[in-house]
């Protein structure tokens, strides 16, 4: 295994991929009785009680058809499931909702750049630009795509008023025609998770000894060396951290649709993401069964794509 | 008691004193949550059997809700004074489900044609006048839209996005078509094609912003801003307008609908509910039945927030609005109103409509073809509401 | 690494402080310029506060208001109890921050550091509450709540809060990032799991702490579906929902709801600012030095 074994910590979460190397047996912080337990047995008792539970009830209403309020229930086996699945708009939710994603990903490694940027040892103003980069996170949500709609409208918007500027004609109107819509709104998710990235990235930043770039300037090594080969390296669990949250929260596209684009819109029935489509049946339709047969494949597509991000880990991420 | 416009709250407090100085022992807590969060909340609250006891109620959600035995049937209320002939039949018939009243009407909407003045000199077209016809509108339209295309101005930008109720359901019933009747959908019936064509026809040609453009600026955007002349809409504009054109009011006026083969507009209202699992149904009831007296709804007409429904207590809301002859829109409600379309569940087949129609309007398919893809749909979702 | 003492380290970032800020004016320019499209709809908000609302729907669009509105401010304290629904902000804010930290690093502790039977597997199984759309828990959550008897109460509105995949997965990567032999130093001088826990490893993961927090209060204080269903008297709201009660079915005072939002924002943006500097620069001193 990867360098991390080598130096015999603790790797990857899966229990069976556990490297048993010397140190970590004889020095195990493991294997500790009941401590476990003291330590998880409370959030898992919450957890069980405020999600599982609705998710086990989720699982029940998949298989049934009931009335628009939950009540009068009846078992139909996967009839809800086969719905979804003949669902001409299946496809393109899904498509919408991975390219989505996709752009938001970019946001990682784009943010990675800012956050070594932002935490140069004897940078200027560095909590000013740790400021400024993480307000967005700060604004209120619906705030924030009020003023993105502003600057995508197609006359009078600041982004096609510059495109005229340096020569493009016509240049779209984005939140209204279809194709372009998605990838406006997949700019502004990508615009919006800076923030939150650059916080994760810059605590983590923080938690690599400052020693070692001291050494690496005395070996002579340059600062795109240092970030290559000290930087990148000891965030691997930061960025290992917020790909999967990305993904994760890629998958749940929804709130950025209702506020920018919204029922009405022309480019609406092209722009619809997973999470809109169980919206769709879950709270306009009153259809109990479809929307929680939608939320359990949700559930199940992220939950396969997590297994592989975390399976693949173990081949760049690094625990010290 | 549950309600969703702040704009309405001290029309609501004015009348829950005067209820208090009748029933002093019961205490009423209200509770308001703006239009887009009411409906999740109220549904989860009716999940969990914890429903407000008094509520408002509009029409496509009424018999949502009292088919599903979530309302409390309010016939008797008669006893208290209510009685049913003091409101717009159609807001009644909206109300009733089997036979039975589940609604006191509170207020309703119908629908003109705001526009403004300036815009119609401008262009050197002559304003509109009531008993204006199809053909009338577009020919205004489209002057001023070929007058004002270089500077981005149309002759008409209205909801035709998705929103019927401001614009095709008029059309529809206009040119003698319908929407649902005995529970079978009227979107392929000749004359509801007609309601439907004529928008694309004039989208066509230009006369009428499409969906695209007052998608991304709203057509009350535009009309305050001089873009569009005219704009379809119901009489709830008429405050945020009055808010925003402060000073310049006389520059615009309103008009009744242009007539097509008759005169017709939609019209839609809120109805006071009671929730059935009500700990405290008497009370509750008293309280729907004091917010629908005639004293509640003159409340109501003086603060000018809405129409209120109880029949001659219109005058003080018209008189709110002095510059604009807001007399039209009760005039509509009692001549030739036409209710809004509902069935058991008609979320399902009304959001589709936006998937459907606006690509028609917009050209990229025949409204025939539209027209049959939504009978389809529609029949089907109501097969299935049983 | 530990070949060089505290001094000789101190004495050389001294001597590269001088040249390296003349070698970062590249960086402050690309810094500048990237932060300036990030800052642009922050003031525009603010703008907008201070504009009408027909300003700020004008077309084409104006961005700089003729005449500053304040009176949305003070409209702002006219038409919510915001005094009120603030403090219950408040409230619901730091009982969710300071009991979600604390399950949080523990479990994130135990995930990272202690060996247990299906570990993984449970790991896993708590990630995917997060992966199901929220809105598919608000009925559930809503009748447990509900028989507790907790509507309209403060802890009614946090109570879900409390237990965070989030905040685990974070924590747990924080200390996954520490150096083993921390550990075991501190168990060979005597400490329990707890102990260890407590004295010597959480100290060390501040920076993690920190980010787990200001996600946390930002999350509660701008939530709006869960407590806007659990609450339905006007006091016992938090301020997220009652700005949400300003908006009207047909029309929205934009002016209005951007006065109010930014009131809403400004206590987060100082308790960030004066907390993400102590927090993330005190930790270069303390340093990991075990």
């Amino acid at each position: 295994m990867s360098e991390a074994g080598a130096r015999g910590s603790v790797t990857a979460p899966s229990p069976g991929s556990v490297g048993p190397s010397g140190r970590r047996r004889r020095g195990s912080p493991t294997s500790v009785g009941a401590w476990p337990v003291a330590f998880i047995g409370l959030l898992m008792l919450g957890v069980a009680v405020f999600y599982y539970w609705p998710i086990v009830k989720n699982i029940i209403t998949s298989l049934q058809q009931t009335n628009a309020f939950g009540g009068d229930p009846q078992f139909v086996g996967f009839a809800n499931y086969r719905a979804l699945f003949s669902d001409p708009d299946l496809g393109s939710a899904i498509g919408n909702t991975l390219l989505y994603t996709v752009i938001i990903l970019v946001g990682v490694p784009l943010s990675v750049i800012i956050a070594s940027m932002i935490e140069l040892p004897g940078l200027r103003g560095k909590s000013i630009y740790r400021m400024i980069y993480f307000l967005p996170y700060l604004a209120m949500p619906m705030a924030v795509a009020q003023v993105w709609k502003i600057v995508y409208n197609g006359d009078f918007g600041l982004l096609n008023q510059f495109l005229k500027a340096v020569g493009v004609h016509n240049p779209p109107y984005w939140i209204v025609t279809p194709g372009w819509a998605i990838l406006a709104v997949s700019i502004f998710g990508l615009w919006a998770s800076i923030g939150f990235n650059v916080i994760i990235l810059s605590s983590g930043l923080k938690a690599i000894p400052r020693e070692l770039y001291e050494a690496a300037s005395i070996d002579g090594a340059t600062g795109v060396r240092q970030f290559r080969w000290i930087t990148v390296p000891l965030l691997t669990p930061s960025i290992f951290f917020l790909t999967i949250m990305t993904t994760i929260g890629g998958f749940q596209l929804f709130d950025a649709l209702f506020a920018m684009i919204g029922r009405g819109n022309p480019a609406e029935p092209k722009t619809r993401s997973l999470v809109s489509m169980f919206y769709q049946q879950a709270f306009v339709n009153s259809d109990q069964g479809g929307g929680a047969a939608t939320a359990i494949v949700i559930l199940a597509m992220v939950a396969i794509v997590t297994v592989i991000q975390f399976i693949g880990q173990k081949k760049w991420v690094n625990y010290v | 008691m549950a309600y969703w416009d702040k704009n309405q709250t001290p029309t609501i407090q004015t009348n829950i004193k005067s209820f208090n100085a009748k029933y002093p022992k019961i205490t009423i807590k209200t509770n308001l949550t703006a239009y887009g969060d009411y409906w999740t909340k109220l549904k989860t609250q009716a999940q969990g059997g914890e429903m407000p006891d008094v509520l408002w109620m509009n029409g496509p959600n009424i018999q949502l809700y009292s088919s599903n035995d979530m309302l409390e049937p309010l016939d008797d209320v008669t006893s208290q004074g209510v009685s049913w002939s003091d409101y717009p039949k159609a807001l009644v018939d909206l109300y009733t489900y089997n036979g039975k009243h589940y609604g006191i009407p509170k207020d309703y909407d119908t629908i003109g044609v705001f526009y403004s003045k300036e815009l119609f000199k401008q262009a050197g077209v002559e304003e509109p006048k009531a008993g204006w016809t199809w053909e009338d509108f577009h020919k205004k339209a489209k002057a001023i839209s070929d007058w004002g295309k270089s500077k981005g101005i149309y002759g008409c930008a209205t909801t035709i996005n998705g929103d019927g109720q401001g614009t095709y359901y008029n059309t529809i019933f206009q040119s003698d078509g319908y929407v649902i009747k005995d529970n079978k959908s009227g979107y392929d019936d000749p004359k509801t094609i007609v309601g439907l064509q004529c928008w694309a026809d004039w989208i066509k040609d230009g006369s009428v912003a499409s969906a695209k453009i007052v998608t991304d600026t709203k057509p009350d955007v535009m009309l305050e801003n001089g873009k569009s002349a005219m704009f379809w809409s119901g009489d709830w504009m008429a405050s945020q307008l009055a808010a925003d054109l402060k000073g310049k009011e006389d520059n615009f006026q309103v008009v009744e609908l242009p007539k097509g083969e008759k005169e017709a507009t939609v019209i839609h209202g809120l109805g006071w509910a009671v929730s059935k699992k009500s700990a405290n149904k008497a009370a509750a009831v008293a309280l729907a039945a004091h917010m629908s007296s005639k004293a509640a709804h003159q409340v109501e007409a003086k603060n000018g927030t809405a129409i209120p429904a109880f029949n001659d207590t219109q005058a003080a809301w018209v008189k709110a609005y002095p510059h604009w002859n807001m007399q039209l829109f009760v005039d509509a409600a009692t001549t030739y109103a036409v209710t809004y379309p509902v069935s058991k569940n008609t979320d399902v087949w009304a959001n589709k409509e936006a998937d459907i129609l606006v690509p028609a309007f917009d050209g990229q398919t025949t409204v025939d073809a539209a027209a049959k893809q939504m009978a389809d749909f529609m029949n089907a979702a109501l097969a299935k509401e049983k | 690494m530990s070949d060089f003492t505290t001094v000789e380290i101190a004495k050389m970032a001294k001597n590269q402080g001088h040249i390296s800020q003349r070698r970062y004016v590249p960086v402050h320019i690309i810094l500048i310029l990237g932060g300036l499209g990030m800052v642009f709809p922050f003031v525009y908000q603010i703008l907008m506060s201070l504009s009408t609302n027909l300003q700020i729907q004008a077309v084409p669009p104006q961005f700089i208001p003729k005449t500053w509105h304040w009176s949305n401010y003070s409209d702002v304290f006219a038409k919510l109890p915001f005094l009120h629904q603030f403090w219950v902000s408040i409230e619901i804010t730091v009982l969710r921050t300071v009991i979600q930290l604390i399950l949080c690093s523990m479990a994130g502790y135990a995930f990272a550091r202690m060996k247990f039977k299906g570990r993984g597997i449970l790991f896993g199984v708590l990630l995917a509450i997060l992966m199901v759309p929220g809105q598919s828990y608000l009925i559930g959550q809503y009748q447990v709540i509900q028989s507790l008897g907790l509507l309209e109460t403060p802890w009614g509105i946090v109570l879900p809060g409390f237990f965070s995949a989030f905040g685990v997965f974070l924590m747990r990567q924080g200390f996954m990032s520490l150096p083993v032999e921390l550990e075991e130093a501190a168990r060979l001088d005597g400490c329990n799991p707890w102990q260890t826990f407590w004295r010597v490893m959480l100290p060390l993961v501040t920076p993690s702490l920190f980010a787990v927090g200001i996600t946390t209060v930002l999350w509660s204080w701008n939530d709006l579906l869960w407590p806007l269903v659990v609450t339905t008297r006007e006091e016992s709201m938090p301020l997220s929902v009652g700005i949400a009660t300003l908006a009207g079915q047909h029309s929205q005072d934009y002016a209005l709801m951007m006065a109010a939002s930014t009131m809403a924002m400004a206590p987060i943006f100082i308790l960030f600012f004066s907390m993400q500097r102590r927090v993330i620069e005190g930790l270069a001193t303390s340093g990991l030095k075990g």
